[in-house]
């Protein structure tokens, strides 16, 4: 069985619907058993985040989607077709790129530029999973898709995967489930395992960077679960505390271009670009590495205390 | 993206960012997000800023701290920030019954420090109204 790939639709468009009444039902529910936290601000920025991710996406897709084609027209070396069991393992490594990009997206200034957006608001809803990027395309985030076009994958398969997975990852942003069954929880990223991944706890930083199978925090050593005993606390290490979108969608760029145009070598330009967030040649900042090292030698400090 | 679908969109997020405004109004208290800006001002470097902890041995028992005009309280918590406001009868008691301001006056309040099991505290800090902008 073969499937028209112009017949494909696309599917984030189709789910806004479910996302916005997904919304409306965990807002009535926060409000009616305070188990969900929400601040109304906070929700309008997100909501306005991931409008403006529609819109910025819509206007650059069609120069990415030409250069991907013509990446497949001219440089794949098969073509693996459009049968079922194609678009399965498109699935699967689609969510394993999208793994490393997370990763690197947390790692790599530049890349962490755009996704920091996602990780601004303090607060764990379904709204938050709409607080999306508006700059995205222009990070090396999307040359993570070459390797499968390369290998044979074409560009709408991949175009489709990515947008299921996003669906996926949508419900999992919510405080209202605590643990999915154990089966569930071993193999799939679960609302448990991607609330650590947004919490600012040293316990919790660069952990679970995974979108649908969790197999692959645990395949590379990021893996963290949720533990009872370390509640988590959610946002950024250092807090925007603003609600502008603008503000939002572009602060760390703008700290980007500020650290670069203050550099006084081109070393240190270059690491200000693709160092971890934090990063600076005289360690006066914290990355997220400093912070757990510190927070272990606090803890290390204690037990021998102890 | 189907203009009849990004318009439906566009008017179906507006109507549930109102209604998420009007269910969850902003506290007239202060907010967290303006606790944590009002420490990035205030505090950009807040391991070098707040008292360190070699001034706060005590870790059970009194100690006199500067305070004037000062209404928020801040301790750490491992590396965690914890901001509470002292209340018009110049007491806090944290959700960990931890920090106590047991007495205030314009320029003093005396801080008690009770931690509880496993609290580490390593740092705290007293800010300003001013400071929280």
């Amino acid at each position: 069985m073969t499937i028209d790939l112009t017949a494909l639709p696309k599917p984030t468009e189709l789910a806004v619907p479910g996302f916005v009444l997904l919304v409306l039902l965990e807002l009535i529910y926060g409000w009616r058993s305070h188990k969900v936290r929400f601040e109304g601000q906070d929700t309008a920025t997100s909501l306005i985040m991931g409008l403006g991710s529609t819109v910025s996406g819509a206007l650059t897709a069609g120069l990415l989607y030409t250069a991907i084609i013509w990446l497949w027209d001219n440089a794949r070396l098969l073509d693996v077709g459009t049968s079922l069991p194609v678009f399965g393992a498109a699935f699967i490594l689609d969510d394993l790129r999208y793994y490393w990009v997370h990763r690197c997206g947390h790692r790599v200034r530049w890349m962490w530029a755009a996704h920091v957006i996602h990780h601004s608001s303090q607060h764990y809803n379904l709204s938050t999973a709409l607080r999306q990027t508006w700059t995205g395309q222009f990070t090396p985030g999307v040359l993570f898709a070459v390797p499968l076009v390369i290998i044979g994958f074409h560009p709408a398969i991949i175009a489709f995967c990515t947008g299921l997975n996003l669906i996926y990852q949508f419900w999992i942003h919510t405080e209202a489930i605590d643990k999915m069954p154990r089966w569930f929880e071993a193999i799939m990223n679960t609302p448990s395992h991607h609330r650590v991944h947004h919490a600012k706890n040293p316990a919790y930083l660069d952990a679970n960077y995974a979108g649908v199978f969790i197999i692959w925090d645990k395949i590379f050593g990021t893996f963290v679960p949720e533990s009872d005993a370390e509640k988590c606390v959610y946002g950024l290490v250092s807090d925007l505390g603003t609600f502008n979108p603008l503000k939002v969608a572009f602060h760390e760029w703008e700290g980007i271009f500020r650290d670069i145009g203050s550099a006084k070598t081109w070393q240190h330009r270059l690491l200000f670009l693709v160092a971890p967030p934090g990063w600076t040649p005289d360690g006066s900042r914290l990355t997220s590495d400093m912070i757990k090292k510190r927070w272990q030698r606090l803890n290390a400090d204690k037990s021998t205390a102890e | 993206m189907d203009p009849a679908l990004m318009l439906g969109s566009v008017v179906a997020i507006t109507l549930l960012a109102l209604l998420a405004k009007w269910l969850y109004p902003t506290p007239q208290v202060i907010t967290q997000t303006q606790i944590d800006a009002a420490l990035t001002l205030a505090f950009p470097m807040l391991s070098d800023t707040l008292i360190s902890a070699d001034r706060l041995t005590m870790t059970n028992g009194s100690q006199l701290i500067k305070l004037p005009d000062a209404v928020y309280v801040g301790y750490k918590m491992g590396d965690q920030v914890i901001v509470r406001k002292i209340g018009e009868s110049v007491t806090l008691s944290t959700d960990e019954n931890a920090v106590k301001i047991i007495a205030k006056d314009s320029t003093a309040a005396t801080i008690t420090l009770r931690p509880a099991q496993d609290t580490d505290f390593s740092r705290i800090a007293v800010f300003t109204q001013s400071a929280l902008g």
